[in-house]
């Protein structure tokens, strides 16, 4: 027989006591055999210097989890990031999920989330303050008898090492050769017209290879024809886009 | 020589080629322009790596700039309106050194050297 409790504070343990429950016992919220009523979980707490609760884990009915938020959308949605734009600093690990090994000294760990313009990131770095990153191993393959390690982004077949994805993306040819998915580093997967939106002209499609500098946005960028032996470069420096010039 | 290539409607320099480009060439929305090798194609862009300084860079001159370049050299001119080495050559073969002389004499008296 169930014990109910009622009353608006529910159960109340005093400071330093624990809710003990058997190693083959769940905690759950009641069945309802109508199904008029769905079930859900919830972990709240209180902030230093607040007083109101704030529920920061939620098990909904579908079985979805959310963290720092209460309406998750998939099976595990951590609603942390940074509300500005860019990616956190070396160092910095709020306002992001943190996978890894923090446990160590070093407090190494693989930070992600997304910005307050929709940009996701993935950074390995110490997450305790100390301003330090590392490389970003993405299928090292280490001690991996099997075929693998390639990485595919976008599609493709596994042939190569890093195929697909980056590069010109535009559909038909026709887009503004300075769209963000055409001026970007990466091979040049798809082509692009000559003659659309600040092209090097000429009707016939190039390759659109880019090569970006570090984070300044400059950037060299080439068209290769793909049916012809035309080839032209042009660069892009503080926001400002050169001429074409034949190679 | 070097050859532009203009879009005056999208007040942009599109391409420059040390050959002509047949493509661009009769592409209709291009105009074609023959200047000397050392014409000053440089800009001064503000520097993205010292607030307030500028740097010259090539190639970042707009149509307007161009032209405005363009039409106050007069040495930009006469290379853009002579023939080519090869239509210059056939000229001395059929019609004589005088001929030839007399038909880039008409060229520089069109697009006098300031003085």
């Amino acid at each position: 027989m169930a014990t109910v409790i009622s009353g608006s504070d529910g159960i109340t343990l005093e400071a330093g006591k624990n809710l003990k429950y058997s190693a083959t016992s769940y905690i759950t919220p009641e069945n309802n055999v109508s199904g008029a009523e769905v079930s859900t979980a919830g972990v709240f707490t209180v902030k230093t210097g607040t007083t109101t609760p704030v529920e920061r884990l939620r098990v909904d009915n579908t079985g979805n989890v959310g963290v720092n938020t209460n309406s998750p959308n998939a099976g595990l949605q951590v609603a942390l990031g940074l509300s500005t734009a860019g990616g956190p600093a070396a160092g910095a690990a709020t306002g992001a999920a943190c996978f890894g090994n923090i446990t160590s000294g070093n407090n190494y760990g693989l930070v992600m989330g997304a910005d307050g313009t929709g940009w996701g990131y993935i950074a390995a770095q110490r997450t305790d303050g100390t301003a330090v990153s590392y490389p970003l191993e993405i299928q090292p393959n280490n001690n991996d008898t099997r075929i693998g390690g390639n990485l595919i982004i976008g599609s493709g077949n596994s042939d190569y090492q890093l195929i697909g994805g980056i590069g010109a993306a535009s559909t038909l040819g026709t887009q503004d050769w300075n769209h963000s998915t055409n001026a970007r580093s990466g091979s040049g997967a798809t082509l692009l017209l000559g003659t659309a939106t600040n092209g090097p002209s000429g009707a016939q499609y190039f390759h659109s290879f880019c090569f970006l500098y570090s984070s300044s946005g400059n950037l060299t960028q080439w068209a290769i024809g793909y049916s012809t032996n035309h080839r032209y470069q042009r660069n892009r420096y503080n926001n400002t886009w050169s001429s074409w010039s034949a190679f | 020589m070097l050859f532009v290539y203009v879009n005056k409607e999208e007040n942009r320099v599109v391409t420059t080629s040390k050959k002509r480009e047949s493509a661009l060439y009769s592409q209709a929305d291009l105009s074609e322009y023959q200047v000397p090798d050392d014409f000053d194609m440089s800009k001064e862009i503000p520097s993205d790596e010292v607030e307030g300084e500028f740097v010259r860079l090539d190639g970042f001159l707009n149509a307007t700039e161009f032209l405005g370049r363009y039409n106050a050299d007069y040495k930009a001119k006469r290379v853009h309106e002579y023939p080519s080495t090869e239509d210059q050559l056939d000229s001395i073969f059929h019609g004589g050194i005088d001929s030839w002389k007399a038909d880039i004499q008409s060229i520089k008296d069109k697009y006098p050297k300031p003085y």
